[in-house]
């Protein structure tokens, strides 16, 4: 019988060889149509494997447990990395429309890409561990990659509270493997649910939540990963941010599959929720009161990042579809609104006291951007709306109509906030010679070819949200548990 | 809080337009009834009327203190110095949540 | 503006969250679990090289690729690649020439005696790395030892008249052949049997790996340590190299 051979891990090794490949041939002058070819072919990448476990060196089951290293493939993952991939390749299109692109910087992207998906993907907490490093030290590097003197700080910024939080992450990780001997997930879930706790696992689910704080932008780190977004150059930043939320979708549903159910796991699951609030606040607040463009999206997306955390966090079916679902969108939207502060930032600048009046001027841009503001704010018809509408619903689910209303103001806020941005962008009265300025200055076509698609997914998924849920919904019901306040 | 009195505080930090100034007032409000839900729904969680009365003090406190936003903001800070102290403070709290708590 | 305030809120705080380790720490009670199935079966003498490189191969090429990143950030921070290198001309551009290099260097006596030590760790290196699979140590251990060695030909005579002498495209070269064996001797798993790094122990009847008895299973593990070293030791001698010289920096922000 011929079996179909499974190329799962093609989805991790096929980006990290030619990141490879990529780095060596650093300056060629074919490095646009590579890159460009690349694009396309990441696309397909989520469709090669089968569903399932996969077992790496073929180390399965031996006495009862997973000896090597697994990975599990089901439709919510692949949707997740089919949206990851889709982000990677319009940046890589978008950056081929750069002037000083190379392949550095094409290698760190992909470099990003296998990582996030291999963190996404493994059901091994130390292969998690290791790629999470991975993934913190290329969003180091593709800040860098801008190379003003602001970028430099803030990483190494980015990197000093790295080491701290990667270091305990893997104490935790330390911890656990010695409380319960195995770092499988499932495995390790089963010990823990039929055996007493002890302190030892206390402090692995204390390392768990440092360490996913840091790596998807919670409170305390917010300031520093803001930081970062508004550093890097703005197309770059809508990887950054994809990064970051994948990263918090992986290791939340890791923290749910291993302590879900468990009686001491209470206290953790309010800090948790907790935590995504102090999230969508603090972003929200602080986006109100940036005068600078980027700034103000990367504080949107730290509070973003706090409505997708409120939603896994609440753990219901139901909490868990509608965190999922807004990660989805907000890679979508996020992405474009990020795209289009690049353009802007293009034709002047992304100080927003020194823009205006671009309206007339490219009045499809304007309206694309003003759709991804609408669908960040949860206007219907955009997709925004649609996971906005779950996650209420899901905080109404589980008695916490307080949660629900928090969402609604903070919602509220960015809506007032992102109108702010457009009013100072695009509406906002100038003088002559500026609009003389800005028909002088172009805009590469790439960066609104991947604003359209990404426009266009906005609307889409705003009116058929069941392609995605239908995916979601068999794992979320096989992670979540229903509980009431 | 009056509205001259948050507008100059704006000027101050370069934001005095109208459009900003809006944006700041959504702000504060944000956080202030941020901090009302969340007092309200820690005093359901732990059912406790002691807890609720604490609470309604920190909001009249806070109500005389506004606006917090600046204040706020500074806490928020980029320097290195407010981020690590937040940090240490975060996993002083969170290890008294997840060890000691009930 | 007293912090005194915020003092006694961090030191309390790290109160509770070292007591909260300690206490952990203090109660750790390790549980076999899946170490049993790792000790009681044997594929090769080096029981560490055999989880970290047949069990739990996937996670050392992980550690590989942080370490290559690490070199690619480093490279990025000199001004590699950057999409604008103006901060960095503003820091380096108006800079008198060269200042560092020509300064002679350690005694004699140092320099006499480093060449040797040098050579006698290289080889140390090399040994460890082809030994791997057999006797302690590996491809990270080996590739580190050489590295080393450069590192203490570098730091005692100037990286301008060094004698033992890496290029640097040379060993970006030989950094990104490593991690590709590595990564394609993986791929050939999956084309044997479907299982990405699969650890073959014959091909049409062939030992992957010629060995004497006993040690039939090392399958590519001999092969997956060498890669690693050439690998360790490229990075590590890149990093030396990017951080004792000026030159990198002046040829990246000059085009």
């Amino acid at each position: 019988m011929v079996k179909i051979m499974n190329l799962l891990p093609l989805i991790v090794v096929y980006p990290l060889i030619m990141a490879i490949i990529f780095n060596y041939i650093y300056k060629s002058k074919v490095i646009r149509i590579l890159a460009l070819l690349m694009a396309l072919s990441l696309i397909i990448l989520p469709f090669l494997g089968s569903y399932g476990t996969y077992f790496f060196g073929a180390h399965g089951m031996e006495s009862g447990l997973i000896s090597g290293i697994a990975y599990i493939f089901n439709p919510a993952k692949q949707i997740i990395i089919f949206t990851l991939m889709l982000i990677g390749s319009l940046v890589l299109i978008t950056g081929i429309g750069e002037k000083r692109v190379n392949g550095l910087f094409v290698s760190l992207l992909l470099m990003g890409l296998a990582s996030v998906s291999a963190v996404v993907l493994a059901d091994d907490l130390f292969n998690i561990y290791v790629f999470y490093e991975i993934v913190a030290i290329v969003q180091t590097g593709l800040v860098i990659a801008s190379g003003t003197e602001k970028a430099y700080k803030s990483a190494f910024r980015y990197m000093i509270m790295g080491n701290m939080a990667g270091s305990l992450l893997l104490l935790g990780i330390a911890f656990l493997l010695s409380a319960t001997g195995t770092l499988n997930i499932s495995d390790m879930h089963n010990y823990l649910a039929n055996n007493p706790a002890t302190p030892t696992i206390y402090g692995g689910l204390l390392m768990l939540i440092i360490g996913l704080c840091y790596g998807s932008g919670l409170p305390p780190f917010h300031t520093v990963k803001a930081d970062i977004y508004a550093r890097a150059k703005p197309f770059v930043a809508s990887m950054l941010q994809t990064y970051s939320k994948a990263i918090l979708v992986a290791i939340m549903l890791v923290i749910l599959k291993l302590f879900g159910g468990l009686s001491y796991f209470n206290t953790a699951h309010g800090a948790l929720i907790a935590l995504s609030i102090f999230g969508m606040v603090f972003g929200v607040v602080m986006a109100l009161l940036q005068s600078d463009y980027k700034k103000l999206l990367s504080y949107h997306a730290i509070s973003q990042v706090g409505y997708v955390a409120a939603g896994l966090a609440i753990g219901t079916p139901l909490g868990i579809v509608a965190g999922i679902f807004h990660a989805i969108n907000n890679f979508i939207y996020k992405s474009a609104l990020f795209l289009g502060a690049h353009i802007v930032s293009q034709k002047k600048s992304s100080n927003l006291a020194k823009l205006g009046g671009l309206l007339p001027i490219m009045p499809t841009v304007a309206f694309m951007i003003l759709c991804a503001k609408l669908a960040i704010s949860g206007v219907p018809p955009f997709n925004g709306f649609q996971s906005k509408l779950l996650l209420a619903e899901a905080a109404m689910n589980v008695n916490m109509p307080e949660l629900a209303i928090i969402m609604i103001l903070v919602s509220v806020g960015t809506f007032v906030s992102m109108m702010k941005a457009f009013y100072l962008i695009f509406l906002k009265p100038c003088s002559e010679e500026q609009i003389k300025e800005y028909k002088t200055t172009k805009v590469s076509k790439y960066s609104i070819f991947s604003l359209a698609v990404l426009t266009i997914l906005c609307i889409l998924l705003g009116i058929y949200p069941d392609i995605v849920i239908n995916q979601i919904t068999p794992y979320a019901n096989e992670i979540g548990r229903i509980w009431t306040l | 809080m009056e509205y001259d009195k948050f507008q100059k505080q704006m000027e101050k930090e370069k934001h005095g337009d109208g459009i900003s100034v809006g944006a700041g007032l959504t702000g504060e409000l944000t956080l202030y009834s941020f901090l009302v839900m969340s007092v309200l729904l820690l005093s359901r969680v732990f059912s406790d009327i002691l807890f609720a009365v604490i609470g309604i003090s920190i909001i009249g406190i806070a109500i005389s203190f506004m606006p917090m936003l600046f204040k706020f903001n500074r806490e928020n800070s980029n320097h290195i110095n407010m981020q690590l102290f937040w940090v240490s403070v975060f996993v002083g709290i969170l290890s008294v949540v997840i060890y000691f708590a009930k | 503006m007293s912090y005194i305030n915020r003092e006694i809120a961090v030191s309390l705080s790290f109160m509770f969250f070292g007591a909260a380790i300690l206490y952990s720490v203090y109660n750790i009670n390790v549980v076999e679990g899946v170490n049993a199935i790792y000790t009681h079966s044997y594929i090769i003498p080096n029981f560490v090289t055999a989880v970290l490189f047949d069990w739990r191969g996937f996670d050392t090429l992980g550690e590989c690729l942080i370490l290559i990143n690490s070199v690619l950030v480093t490279g990025m921070v000199f001004g590699r690649g950057l999409f604008n290198s103006e901060f960095l001309k503003e820091v380096y551009g108006n800079q008198k020439k060269l200042n560092i290099d020509e300064i002679e260097g350690f005694t004699p006596i140092i320099k006499v005696l480093a060449i040797p030590m040098s050579i006698i760790l290289m080889i140390l290196g090399v040994y460890v790395i082809l030994g791997g699979h057999i006797t302690p140590g590996g491809g990270f251990q080996g590739g580190s030892l050489i590295a080393a060695s450069y590192i203490l030909a570098i730091v005692s005579f100037g990286i301008r008249n060094c004698p033992i002498n890496f290029n640097h495209k040379f060993l970006e070269t030989l950094e990104s052949f490593g991690a590709l064996i590595f990564l394609i001797l993986g791929l050939t798993g999956i084309a044997v049997s479907g299982y990405y790094l699969l650890n073959i122990h014959s091909l049409f009847g062939m030992n992957v790996f010629p060995s004497p008895t006993g040690l039939e299973n090392a399958g590519i593990i001999p092969y997956l340590n060498t890669a690693v070293g050439l690998k360790v030791l490229a990075g590590l001698s890149t990093i030396t190299t990017l951080l004792s010289s000026e030159r990198v920096i002046v040829k990246n922000i000059s085009d």
